[in-house]
């Protein structure tokens, strides 16, 4: 134990004391748990407001739930397709609309998934909600909205999309570089 | 490059959008359609309207919505068959897409619940696509005259009967039976895409 210096700002602490003090933090962080994934309360004002902030980018919305079906099949490839059309600039903002109830099972699912980006939850009764976002969503998932970043919807979908069809559709706005 | 574009164009509004929805003062669409009922027979829309009505909700075994809402259906429905008003519940999803879906699986759930009307097998989809039902579950109520007077929701709180503050459906059917003007005729709620069968299928 001689290595370890006589601590300075604590002459009278025991060099083993501080010895096993110091390893606290080793340890520590080796039990740490994951940081939890942000789930943010949201309302579809707030969904528009962000599509509105995207600065030029559009804005892809995905209105998910965990028990749906084809929501849960497509989640791998909206994460990757997420990594790949951010940088050409189209968000994706997940929208969960499950039970409130619910939230620890979408946590688990989200952190399942991987996603350590903000994903949020409706906190709105469902016919706010839905008005809300797009007058012409009748409140069916999974559903897609792709915004401009005047909060224009600029295509609406609903039901299991196939990769081609999405890729089609994001390829497209893409190229023309619609803003 | 012209012909490329009409095609992507066609794909797309094949395979996304919704094309219509069955608008309010709307006739019952295909009232002579079969469908078979979970006890074998075969039913159609027109049989099944009564002298004051029809309430024809989309439905299935497996959407968490409907699960939230069934003993509301079951109950609603069974009052108000009873009132006059012919109730039948329609499954549109795909069987083969999700099992749950199956004719057995309904008549299961239908025993469950205590479903007292028909619950019947959309074959093919036909009768959603018809309507322009997108979702389970989805209330379509008709009057006498078989004219679309209510179309959304059951009510607006799935989660807990208890937190209902608007009983859209029970407001609609009451204010049928009695003669009253339906004051809110359309609502939204969220709900479970219909599995569609594929229209080769």
């Amino acid at each position: 134990m001689d290595f370890w210096p006589k601590h300075a700002i604590f002459p009278g602490m025991s060099r083993k004391l501080l010895f096993w003090i110091s390893l606290i933090p080793i340890f520590s962080f080796g039990c740490a748990k994951p940081t939890p994934i942000p789930l943010t309360p949201i309302t579809a004002q707030k969904v528009l407001a962000y599509a509105k902030d995207s600065e030029g980018k559009l804005t892809l919305i995905n209105a998910w739930a965990t028990w749906c079906k084809p929501c849960v099949d497509e989640f791998p490839l909206l994460l990757s397709l997420r990594e790949e059309y951010q940088p050409k600039g189209i968000y994706f903002l997940f929208a969960n609309v499950d039970f409130p109830s619910e939230k620890n099972q979408v946590i688990r699912f989200l952190n399942q998934m991987g996603v350590s980006f903000e994903t949020y939850m409706k906190d709105q009764n469902d016919e706010e909600f839905i008005d809300g976002l797009y007058e012409k969503w009748n409140g069916s998932i999974p559903a897609f909205f792709l915004l401009n970043d005047s909060g224009r919807v600029l295509e609406f979908w609903e039901g299991e999309t196939e990769e081609a069809k999405l890729r089609a559709i994001l390829d497209r706005y893409v190229r023309k570089g619609e803003k | 490059m012209k012909k490329l574009r009409l095609t992507f164009v066609i794909l797309f509004f094949l395979g996304f959008s919704s094309a219509f929805a069955l608008d309010v003062g709307a006739p019952i669409p295909r009232p002579s359609h079969s469908m078979k009922n979970i006890d074998g027979s075969l039913v159609t829309l027109g049989d099944f309207k009564k002298e004051k009505g029809l309430l024809v909700i989309f439905s299935c075994n497996s959407c968490p919505w409907v699960k939230a809402w069934e003993s509301r259906m079951a109950s609603i429905g069974n009052d108000y068959s009873k009132k006059g008003v012919g109730v039948i519940l329609i499954n549109s999803n795909d069987a083969r897409k999700v099992k749950q879906d199956s004719f057995e699986e309904m008549q299961k759930r239908a025993k469950e619940v205590g479903f007292e009307f028909p619950y019947v097998v959309d074959e093919g989809s036909t009768v959603a696509r018809a309507f322009g039902a997108t979702k389970t579950p989805e209330v379509y109520l008709f009057n006498a005259e078989g004219i679309l007077v209510y179309q959304g929701a059951i009510d607006d709180h799935a989660q807990d009967e208890k937190r209902v503050r608007k009983p859209y459906l029970l407001n609609a059917l009451k204010s049928l039976v009695e003669g009253k003007e339906i004051s809110q005729t359309k609502t939204k709620a969220m709900g479970c895409t219909i599995k569609f069968s594929d229209p080769s299928s």
